[in-house]
């Protein structure tokens, strides 16, 4: 791929006191897309965004922004943004657009506030809830639509109808700004994620487009609740049930089966062993493998 | 103006720390120029209010009759040491808050010497304010109570007064830069200051240090100034602001998480 179309990022170590933060990170991440992070608290996902951001600097490793070495105009928006305190929402956007030497108007900034579902009134940062600074450091990126955009938890502490309206922006910024989304929510990730990279313990796990990875590792889950817990040799007898399924994850009486692709034979061998078992089904479901599910199979894999 | 500059003002202003200083340094140069006028008097009513006789030793205290040329000079010392205070307490945490709010990110693509700059310039436009505020207080006062109104060496006191404020300032906010903690901040500038203070007491080279303010304060007020002295004076405190700017400035431009 043309370098002044990536963000390039080789072999990137970030050691702290002797803790291995990253380890070896290498990634392309392209322009104009939607780059999804994804790992449990610590994997190391918060690091490798400060460092892109220059936030931080890593041990060892290199990244070139677009075929430079110069970061390009970013926003970095964390879980607890920094806002200024003392400012209203109006204030705090139009400060953001002076600082970033763009001349926007009243009415977009306006609109910016509308978008993420805040209002334009005189109630200082100061007194707002963690999401609604959340959504206004959102609404940040709209107004000045920055080259390259990280979010670190962008919707930790957002309600439901406040994700939706993220989802909403971040189609609005897609194809205008780079944009790497780091989050463990990986269910609202996978809707608007072009690519991603699931990392753990510093090292990434596996990488690919959303679809691909969906395809490679999703397939369908079986969703079973029993009557009693399985002890462990029958949770390792479900595997060896068919060469499809892929994964087997029990938590108390339910589990869930992964298979690669739904198949009529599979669910009628899982049904026989229940029967075997002695066991009732109380609760029996069938859906299609989320990005959560591919994040949890691949990283107890390890 | 400067965006990140009217932002400080905003802050400054909204968070009310323009207005403490200011009634903080007001009421000090109010009440500096009433103990010079009153201080035989506060004396003698503090014995009398005890029943006992006033010490023959003290007694000579109530023969000196305050002049005008002392209350002007006690009141710029005074608020030179108050103003170190203010400075140090409303400075340590302008630049580390940034850090501790985590608003710096929104300077990544910002020249950290702008950023640098406006918070050191607010907080000096914030500590002229408070000053003239203050003074012009003390020489209203002054006016009342000595009934003399020669106030042609206060333009180089202000001057002395400012300069002495923006090294306080410089030094402090550099501290702020160093440490994310204020607390941190506040007591290293304190030390610093402390320290500076100590080196103004030095002979020879203690009159061209920023704090020795008092002497040169004093030769203007009694008119025994040395304008060699004087200038150098001004050029070592100016030096010694530029330098710590630059400093700070290096700091900022290295901070990482």
């Amino acid at each position: 791929m043309n370098n002044e179309n990536v963000i390039k990022i080789d072999n990137l170590t970030k050691k702290i006191k002797n803790n291995l933060i990253l380890d070896g990170i290498s990634l392309e991440i392209e322009k104009n897309s939607v780059y999804g992070v994804i790992g449990v608290n610590g994997s190391g996902k918060s690091t490798l965004l400060r460092i892109i951001s220059t936030l931080m600097s890593p041990t060892d490793g290199d990244i070139t922004y677009f075929g430079g070495r110069t970061l390009p105009e970013c926003a970095y928006i964390s879980d607890f943004p920094g806002l200024v305190e003392l400012f209203t929402a109006r204030e705090f956007l139009k400060y953001t657009a002076d600082l970033s030497g763009k001349t926007v108007s009243l009415e977009k900034i306006k609109e910016a506030i509308e978008t993420v579902g805040l209002r334009d009134n005189k109630k200082y940062i100061k007194n707002y809830s963690r999401g609604m600074k959340q959504r206004l450091a959102i609404a940040g990126t709209l107004v000045t639509e920055p080259e390259l955009i990280l979010f670190d938890e962008p919707i930790a502490g957002v309600d439901l109808a406040g994700r939706e309206k993220f989802i909403g922006v971040l189609n609005m910024l897609k194809s205008r700004c780079t944009i790497i989304i780091a989050s463990h929510d990986l269910h609202e990730l996978g809707k608007i994620c072009d690519r991603a990279v699931i990392i753990d313990k510093g090292k990434i796990i596996v990488e690919g487009e959303i679809s691909e990875l969906t395809k490679r590792f999703g397939g369908t889950v079986f969703n079973i609740t029993l009557s009693e817990t399985l002890n462990e040799a029958q949770t390792a007898e479900i595997q060896t049930l068919s060469p499809k399924i892929t994964h087997v994850k029990t938590v108390g009486r339910s589990i869930s089966v992964f298979v690669s692709e739904f198949d009529n034979a599979v669910l009628a061998a899982l049904t026989d062993f229940i029967c075997k078992t002695g066991l009732t089904a109380e609760r029996f479901n069938m859906s299609e493998a989320r990005l959560e599910d591919i994040f949890t199979s691949e990283v107890e894999k390890l | 103006m400067n965006v990140i500059l009217k932002k400080e003002f905003a802050e400054l202003w909204r968070s009310k720390k323009i207005l403490i200083s200011v009634i903080v340094l007001a009421a000090m140069a109010m009440s500096s120029v009433l103990l010079t006028r009153f201080t035989p008097e506060i004396i003698l009513f503090a014995f009398n209010l005890q029943g006992t006789e006033l010490p023959p030793e003290l007694s000579g205290l109530l023969n000196i009759q305050p002049t005008f040329i002392m209350a002007a000079s006690d009141l710029f010392a005074n608020i030179g040491d108050i103003l170190s205070w203010v400075i140090i307490l409303m400075t340590a945490s302008a630049m580390n808050s940034e850090f501790i709010n985590g608003t710096f990110p929104l300077y990544l693509n910002t020249k950290k010497i702008r950023l640098v700059s406006a918070k050191f310039v607010s907080r000096l436009v914030m500590i002229i304010v408070s000053v003239v505020l203050a003074a012009a207080v003390g020489m209203l006062y002054i006016l009342v109570l000595f009934e003399q109104a020669d106030f042609s060496a206060f333009l180089p006191a202000f001057l002395i007064i400012i300069v002495y404020a923006a090294f306080i300032s410089a030094l402090t906010l550099l501290y702020s830069c160093i440490f994310k903690k204020v607390i941190a901040a506040i007591g290293f500038s304190i030390f610093s200051y402390l320290s500076f203070s100590v080196l103004g007491g030095l002979p020879v080279i203690g009159k061209f240090m920023p704090t020795a303010f008092n002497i040169h304060i004093g030769g203007f007020l009694t008119n025994t100034a040395n304008t060699g002295d004087f200038a150098i004076y001004i050029i070592t405190a100016l030096f010694l602001v530029n330098l710590l700017l630059f400093l700070s400035n290096c700091v900022t431009n290295k901070y990482k998480l």
